[in-house]
């Protein structure tokens, strides 16, 4: 390393951002987790396992993770057709539309719980018609799932719009020109163009949905075994003063979350790799 | 195929890019559609594609109205100026695009569509890059494979919408000529938009300038270099010298030189313009009647050809004069020195009265 370091460069200042880059996200981000691996340490491995292994926690793990991947999941659909219409066409109230799609990042999580619980119960506007059918939202994992899309919704569409933006109309006319039907030139050349955005989109959906809490207590209703998510439960476990096993649970969560994210890191510099100019 | 085009007219807002274009364009031929930018060629290529519709008037493809439809369903190639190639896909992808997109029931085989895309690749030169990117091609290769790519689908009218503008000097002379070939040895009906007047001069069979969304000259291309219809066009093709001048009953009073304009008999008096060729102005050393005197300002003489520039000693402006370096080493012209100066042939167009369309941009 200290050969880079010392290398001349015509952008100055090398040194003393990296420096600081370093010294911010220790701080920031090391210092914390390390902080949560040093306490689980605390236990025996025994203690350890019978933590996280418990069938409260496994079924925990089970909601929580699945329901932020079918939350990142359904994103990648409906944040693509979001992107698409506020790109493509133009209509009245554009920019309003456009303003509106950040707005789940401005609201206080709790306050989005709230409504999105006042809706769905089975008197609220939106469960009142769906109770009749059999179908549940509030108290159930498709609760969660509602929350959490809501939640993350900005992520895909933000990460796709400047992608679709930069796409150049020439090779959707190329396509044309070779008799490409409206159907075969969206699979073979736009989506195959957007997927690394997709990807980032989807990982910073799921990253967000994984670790959210303040909407989901309220919809969810915290029932164990069945709609009580792991970040509740380390909650609970904190309100108990059983600080290590708190952790345990966290640290099996990071860890999954970074395998998570490790592997749609590499789905994604396999796909940019084919797109480099 | 032959194409016709039918009064065809385009506005943009309030700008006019296509202005009452007629134009016929016969089977086998490749057309070069040359104007300044902006001056609609393009709009007009894209018509032709049924990338874009006209607001009025229409496109014959060998009689057949194409009305509206789309490109999809014309069978025209269309070549972009930045290649527009797929760089997810690979060559051999690129070139197959058109083949492997067709439904079912008219798709070759994957072998005949292995085949033919080997065989197209073999034509642009580029067989060994087949399993490739484009992002890893040069700018001229990266042409020829957008090229090979229209070709697969067989189209029956070829279009090039400016295919050599962003390629360096070299490659587009190679391309031109290989373009040329390739026309020769398919005979498919092309049509191929560009700005540089050598790149139409020297490919097409035909070459059409537009200025102002209007046709302003069409023929051959020894036709539009000899004998230009306006001013714009004499300006547009090669280097030009211009001599103020005035043109009364008849005689045209060019530079201090006079000649016989039967054309304009009855014209009282009017400001008139001189064109005349670098070539076309010999360069004496002896004071003729009807010699401009001017003094060498410059003297480039590199390759077989000499420009001479020269500053008119009673008028404005500087002339060029064009001639073998071989004559400027045998007069011993040297720089500042007065040398006498007529034009061998002139072209004379009188100047519009104020308030018609306005002079054509020099260039």
């Amino acid at each position: 390393m200290p050969i880079l370091l010392h290398k001349r460069s015509i952008l100055p200042g090398f040194g003393l951002t990296l420096g600081f880059t370093v010294l911010y996200l220790g701080l920031l981000v090391l210092l914390p987790l390390s902080a949560l691996v040093i306490k689980t340490l605390d236990m025996t491995w025994a203690q350890f396992w019978s933590t996280v292994t418990a069938p409260q926690v496994v079924a925990s793990y089970k909601l929580s993770f699945g329901t932020a991947l079918a939350a990142a999941a359904i994103n990648v659909v409906f944040g693509l057709l979001v992107a698409w219409v506020l790109v493509r066409y133009h209509f009245y109230g554009k920019r309003f539309v456009d303003a509106m799609v950040d707005l789940p990042f401005a609201l206080p999580t709790a306050v989005a719980g709230i409504a999105l619980t006042s809706l769905y119960a089975p008197t609220g506007w939106i469960g009142q018609w769906l109770e009749p059918l059999g179908i549940r939202v509030v108290f159930a994992p498709l609760g969660i799932i509602v929350a959490l899309t809501f939640i993350s919704l900005p992520f895909v569409v933000r990460t796709v719009q400047p992608v679709l933006e930069d796409l150049g109309k020439e090779v959707e006319e190329a396509a044309a020109s070779l008799g490409a039907s409206r159907l075969q030139i969206f699979t073979h050349i736009i989506l195959p163009e957007l997927w690394p955005a997709i990807l980032t989109g989807f990982a910073l959906a799921f990253a967000r949905a994984v670790g959210e809490f303040g909407s989901i207590v309220f919809i969810s209703g915290n029932i164990p075994m069945k709609t009580e998510i792991t970040p509740l439960l380390i909650f609970s476990k904190l309100e108990q003063f059983r600080y290590a096993e708190a952790t345990a649970i966290g640290v099996v969560m990071l860890g999954a979350s970074f395998i998570l994210l490790l592997v749609i890191n590499f789905m994604q510099r396999w796909a940019n790799k084919r797109m480099a100019f | 195929m032959s194409i016709s085009i039918r009064k065809v007219t385009k506005r943009y807002k309030r700008f006019h890019a296509l202005d009452d274009i007629s134009l016929e364009i016969p089977e086998g031929q490749l057309v070069a559609l040359l104007g300044p930018s902006g001056s609609g060629k393009t709009t007009l290529l894209r018509i032709i594609a049924g990338l874009d519709q006209p607001d009025s008037g229409s496109v014959l493809f060998h009689g057949a109205d194409a009305g509206k439809a789309s490109i999809r369903d014309r069978k025209v190639g269309f070549v972009f100026q930045h290649y527009a190639l797929f760089r997810h896909m690979t060559i051999f992808d690129n070139v197959a695009f058109g083949l492997a997109v067709r439904p079912r029931e008219s798709r070759p085989s994957k072998a005949d569509i292995n085949d033919k895309v080997h065989r197209l690749l073999e034509m642009v030169q580029l067989d060994w890059c087949a399993d490739r990117y484009p992002h890893q091609l040069s700018g001229g290769q990266r042409q020829r494979i957008a090229l090979a790519r229209a070709l697969a689908v067989e189209p029956s009218v070829l279009l090039l919408d400016e295919p050599f503008g962003a390629l360096d000097a070299k490659v587009r002379a190679e391309l031109r000529r290989w373009l040329r070939r390739l026309h020769d040895d398919t005979g498919i009906t092309s049509v191929f938009v560009t700005h540089d007047q050598e790149e139409a001069m020297e490919v097409s069979d035909r070459v059409v300038v537009i200025n102002n969304g209007k046709v302003e000259q069409e023929g051959t291309p020894a036709d539009i270099y000899d004998h230009p219809a306006s001013p714009f066009v004499f300006q547009f093709i090669g280097n030009v010298n211009l001599f103020q001048g005035r043109v009364h009953q008849g005689w045209a009073n060019v530079g201090g030189v006079k000649l016989e304009m039967p054309e304009h008999g009855s014209v009282e008096d009017a400001p008139a313009i001189g064109y005349v060729r670098p070539h076309d102005v010999v360069v004496t050393r002896h004071n003729d009647e009807g010699s401009l005197a001017a003094t060498i300002r410059h003297i480039h003489a590199i390759g077989p050809l000499a420009r001479v520039e020269l500053t008119p000693q009673k008028q404005s402006g500087v002339f060029e004069a064009q001639m073998p370096s071989e004559v400027v080493k045998s007069m011993h012209l040297e720089v500042g020195e007065t040398v006498y100066v007529a034009p061998r042939k002139v072209k004379v167009f009188i100047e519009p009265s104020p308030g018609s369309s306005p002079p054509p941009p020099a260039t």
